[in-house]
């Protein structure tokens, strides 16, 4: 690994001397932050007064730009807020802080932003960026506010099926997206079976989420990286916000713990279902014909501290820790299933000059399940768990206004349980066992440069060197990232990107939809890392003020994926990798998004149409290609959000995807079986995998938020249909065989066989009530 | 409430009511399919030689009640060969009247015992093509011990200890019928990875009540029968699970008929017990 990394040196070498800063040039350094709450704001735009040079903030509000002379002014815009300019003269020095005002402060502003002009000039493609007023307006099932759901109405993003939080960008797997939360991987990202996904949207800041061409600081995922960053807290006031609905209730509670310098945020959801089940149980208490119903529920909690040092430097520390709990006991036995995600972050942000920030992190992320079962003199636990411990540090480098400059370097150890079983007698005398520990260091660093050619042109150049070691075996690779754009007009710009994405970390799933049995698996001497490389092209224009329109082609090759053998045994498995296939894949399509941001209409119309493949595994069709099961072809989603009266906010969205594949059986044979044993007349004969296409799937939700002025704060029911006009989606299909037995021979015989298909979710109506003081 | 309160109601009820049915029957084509030849035959020493040839069906394939026979796959020549000696199976129809097990190939051959004897299945179709099959007969493993536990609600359970040799790795299928063999209670296979000490058990719930007659069986099984069993077992559970990820049936059966099905000595040892 030595020689890999010394071979890298000069590449990156190069790259810093590209980017050497001229003299004689004044910077502008500081934060861009709203006025009311003191929370950061993470890419607003600050440039030149009179010319389009400028910059945005980074993921901490942070700013440089470079002002040609001493004096001069800079512009600040953020969409949602008024426009800002500020007179830099000699008597201004760094760092420069500026509150921005937010929009709606304004009755009858049009608040107005540039930021689809500052889009087509980036060199960034394939990234979709979800604001949380779009996240709390757009309805979702049950009423429940979801920041992936919502993520899965733009283009080139799949549901797994109906109803799951599970991500499928550009022909990847779920497997292949990067949570990030607060910089600490999430390796769960789900609540019951994917249904909710555990994300409180309250606590949440700014969501981003890269399909492609993705910038050189992430690494570790081959299809997408979600970016969720926190709320830091409100440092001027005590504030709460909160929400009661019909499946959980959330709170969120924010202070200065010294104004303008700390303050504090806490967030908590908690489902609420076995509080009624708990009711109906105790009601039945000696009731011997009730069965009683096995408690379930899931909540999320969300803490944050933030200290200003000085001017120069700032701490964070944040926390999320979440558990879905399930438990059925009776006098015979006492079952849990408990499953959660812990995740902690230290971060140091530090500015060294007004060029040079530095943001140092640690960061913890443990994922558990575990499933135990006492029964009398008899014990069961199954339990995986991954455990991360990563350090890493972030510079950003602005020598000039024409170069942007990236970098940093990381390492990780990562601690796995796999398939942990102890089970036997409470004497001892009777024992199974059976799992794996494992460990492995994971590291990267990586530099990028966003150059500004000049006013027309844009490149990004990045490499990250990565690499990782299991054991003795020790894997590395090359990462670049190449993104350019260029101006054709004013209004339309064309653009252009590479990016080659390694996997270390494999997650054993043997279904479409999200466990939490999923177990992380690291690659070893056996398990070759996941890679994938992916080039797209595209443009971008600008309709009028309001619209912008864009388009963009992908295709993306996926090598060493990992796939299952036939009918593969991964429960408490000390040989998983012998379960193991290896294959390739490769994906293809285009995405067409027309979205408008301001005026009382917003919304989006997406439209997708894509190509998956898998194939050459050795163990799954003789190495053919096959389509994955969520090989979409088309996809549409029209979202709108229209807001009536400053009071009275409608919002509709409409999605249409051609059906997912299933792997129907294709034949039946009759199993007489040995004597005492199971005759079953059908046993499904399976032939060639995903082998129809499911009919296609269609829903409207629709929404209303209706806002209140209590003296006390703001105040809004929302009410909201999923699947307004009842639309009966396929969820998954199976083959029903009607029996009866032959008196005669005394055996079972089949009658009918039909095709059943069966759905989730009909016309679900709900009602939240949320607030805000 | 008023009428148009009341209609509005029952339009809402209407909604409701419609909406929960969340399963129909829709009209598929599923991809083409050729019909296979599948064998069951099972070798339990001191029993005649049977075995049953059916075919496998296009899944949608018509239903002809007035046939049942239509399945068996008859006019093959079936061999079977253990200690040098060929055994042939006649064609012909029977069913055991204690199990009412049915076969269309047999002999009155009886199967000989024997831990470590192999048997080879040769079977010709009539359009020439072959099936091949090998098996080789295992030990029995006794049940050595049980005992009986009861609740505080008088119902009972039966812990079954056997010994389990952890210098090979072996792979059991557990029964346990309830009444008579034709009501099952309990079924399952596994393999001893998972075993730490010599001392294997297996039990039921608290399920029984006093009097209740229990079938036990425990059967020390091949790893291609163990194979056959769990992925023909995964195969029924996939086509009814939105969780589960359907694959091939492994057969221990091979050939140019391109057959499914299992070849298998049986190695059982069954007790029936009647609780107190």
């Amino acid at each position: 690994m030595l020689n890999f990394l010394t071979r890298s040196i000069p590449l990156v070498g190069l790259m810093l001397i590209f980017s050497i800063q001229l003299s004689g040039q004044r910077t502008v350094t500081g934060t861009i932050r709203d006025a009311s709450d003191g929370e950061t704001l993470i890419g607003a735009t600050v440039r030149l007064a009179g010319s389009d040079r400028g910059t945005f903030t980074n993921s901490y509000g942070f700013y440089s730009l470079t002002l040609e002379s001493d004096t001069g002014q800079i512009v600040i815009s953020y969409v949602g807020y008024q426009d800002q300019v500020i007179k830099i003269g000699p008597g201004v020095s760094n760092p420069v802080i500026i509150d921005l005002s937010s929009g709606k402060l304004l009755e009858e502003v049009v608040v107005k932003s540039n930021s689809f002009r500052e889009q087509l000039g980036s060199t960034q493609m394939g990234v979709q960026e979800l604001t949380m007023r779009e996240a709390k307006l757009i309805p979702v099932v049950f009423g429940e506010v979801d920041i992936i759901k919502t993520l899965q109405l733009k283009p080139g993003i799949n549901s797994g099926s109906e109803g799951n939080s599970g991500l499928f960008v550009r022909g990847g797997s779920s497997d292949q997206n990067l949570f990030i939360l607060d910089e600490a991987i999430v390796y769960n990202p789900n609540h019951l079976f994917g249904f909710f996904s555990t994300f409180n949207s309250d606590a949440i800041k700014d969501v981003k989420i890269y399909k492609g061409g993705f910038p050189a600081q992430y690494g570790g995922r081959l299809s997408s990286v979600i970016d969720v960053k926190l709320n830091d807290g409100n440092n001027q006031k005590i504030s709460g916000t909160g929400g009661i609905g019909l499946i959980s209730s959330r709170l969120t509670l924010e202070a200065p713990l010294v104004k303008n310098k700390s303050s504090i945020i806490l967030s908590g959801r908690r489902t609420y279902a076995d509080l009624i089940t708990r009711a109906v149980n105790k009601s039945n208490e000696g009731n011997k014909e009730f069965n009683p119903i096995p408690d379930y529920y899931f909540y999320d909690l969300n803490a944050k501290v933030n200290y200003t040092l000085s001017d120069k430097d700032k701490l964070f520390i944040s926390g999320y820790f979440g558990q879905d709990r399930f438990g059925f006991d009776n006098e015979n036995f006492q079952f849990n299933f408990d499953w959660g995600n812990v995740t902690s972050t230290a971060r140091w942000n530090r500015v060294i000059t007004p060029q040079l920030f530095i943001n140092t992190t640690f960061t913890f992320s443990d994922y558990k399940y575990q499933i135990s079962n006492e029964l009398t003199g008899f014990s069961f636990n199954l339990q995986s768990r991954i455990r991360d411990m990563n350090l890493k540090s972030d510079f950003t480098y602005a020598p000039s206004n024409d170069h942007h400059i990236q970098m940093g370097a990381e390492v990780t150890r990562h601690l796995f349980t796999v398939g942990r079983l102890k089970a036997g007698s409470d004497d001892g005398e009777i024992s199974f066992s059976a799992g794996q520990d494992l460990d492995a260091w994971e590291a990267g660093a990586y530099i990028q440069d966003e150059w500004t050619i000049n006013d027309r042109s844009a490149l990004s150049m990045g490499m990250r060197l990565s690499g990782f070691l299991q054991k003795k075996k020790v894997y590395g690779a090359l990462e670049p990232r190449l993104a350019y754009n260029y101006r054709v007009t004013e209004d339309l710009s064309v653009k252009a990107n590479y990016a080659r994405m390694v996997q270390y970390l494999h997650l054993v799933a043997n279904s479409s939809i999200s466990l939490p049995t999923d177990i992380w698996y690291p690659s070893t001497a056996g398990v070759r890392p996941q890679t994938s490389d992916q080039v797209g092209v595209g443009w971008q224009y600008l309709l009028g003020s309001q619209f912008l329109l864009s388009n963009e082609y992908y295709y993306k090759y996926l090598g060493n994926q990992i796939d299952f053998k036939n009918f593969a045994d991964l429960f408490a498995n000390d040989q998983l990798e012998q379960e193991f296939t290896f294959g390739n894949g490769y994906a293809y399509g285009t995405e067409v998004y027309l979205e408008k941001k301001e005026g009382r209409l917003t919304g989006w119309v997406g439209y997708t149409l894509a190509w998956v493949r898998r194939g050459e595994f050795k163990d799954i069709m003789d190495g053919r290609f096959f389509a994955p099961r969520y090989d979409r072809r088309h996809d549409i989603s029209i979202v709108g959000i229209y807001e009536l009266t400053h009071r009275l906010t409608v919002t509709a969205a409409w999605v249409y995807g051609s059906g997912d594949l299933s792997w129907l059986p294709v034949g039946r044979l009759p199993f007489q079986d040995i004597p005492g044993g199971q005759t079953q007349p059908v046993v499904p004969v399976y032939g060639d995998r995903n082998n129809l296409r499911q009919p296609a799937y269609h829903r409207l939700d629709l929404g209303l938020v209706i806002e209140f002025s209590p003296k006390w704060g703001e105040s809004d029911l929302t009410i909201s249909v999923y699947n307004a006009y009842n639309r009966r989606n396929p969820y998954f299909l199976y083959l029903d065989a009607e029996t009866k037995t032959n008196e005669n021979l005394g055996i079972e015989e089949v009658v009918g066989i039909k095709a059943k298909q069966v759905s989730l979710f009909p016309v679900l109506p709900s009602f939240t009530y949320n607030f805000k003081f | 409430m008023t009428s148009r309160h009341f209609k509005l109601l029952l339009l809402l009820l209407s909604i409701l009511t419609v909406s929960c049915n969340l399963e129909k029957e829709i009209n598929i084509e599923l991809p083409g399919y050729t019909s296979q030849p599948v064998v069951e035959c099972y070798l339990e020493p001191g029993k005649p030689y049977r075995l049953l040839l059916t075919r496998s069906l296009a899944y949608f394939a018509p239903i002809d009640l007035s046939d049942p026979a239509a399945l068996l796959w008859n006019d093959a020549t079936v061999t079977i060969q253990v200690d040098g000696q060929n055994i042939l199976l006649k064609n012909q129809l029977g069913i055991d009247p204690l199990t009412f097990q049915i076969s269309n190939y047999s002999s009155t051959d009886i199967v000989p015992a024997g831990e470590g004897r192999e048997f080879k299945l040769f079977i010709t179709m009539e359009d020439g093509s072959t099936i091949e099959g090998k098996t080789t007969m295992l030990s029995v493993v006794p049940m050595d011990s049980m005992t009986i536990e009861a609740n505080d609600e008088g119902k009972y359970r039966v812990l079954t200890y056997f010994h389990e040799d952890q210098s090979t790795v072996n792979y059991y299928r557990r029964m346990v019928n309830f009444g008579s063999l034709d009501s099952l209670n309990q079924d399952f296979i596994l393999d001893d990875k998972i075993f730490d000490t010599e001392k294997g058990a297996f039990g039921t719930g608290f399920s029984f009540a006093a009097g209740d007659t229990l079938i036990q069986s425990l059967v020390h099984i091949e790893e291609a029968y163990f194979n056959y069993l769990s992925t023909l077992q995964q195969s029924v559970i996939s086509n009814l699970n939105p969780f589960g990820q359907p694959g091939l049936i492994v057969s221990s059966v091979t050939g140019t008929a391109n057959p499914i099905g299992i070849f298998t000595g049986i190695s059982m040892d069954r007790d029936t017990l009647i609780l107190p």
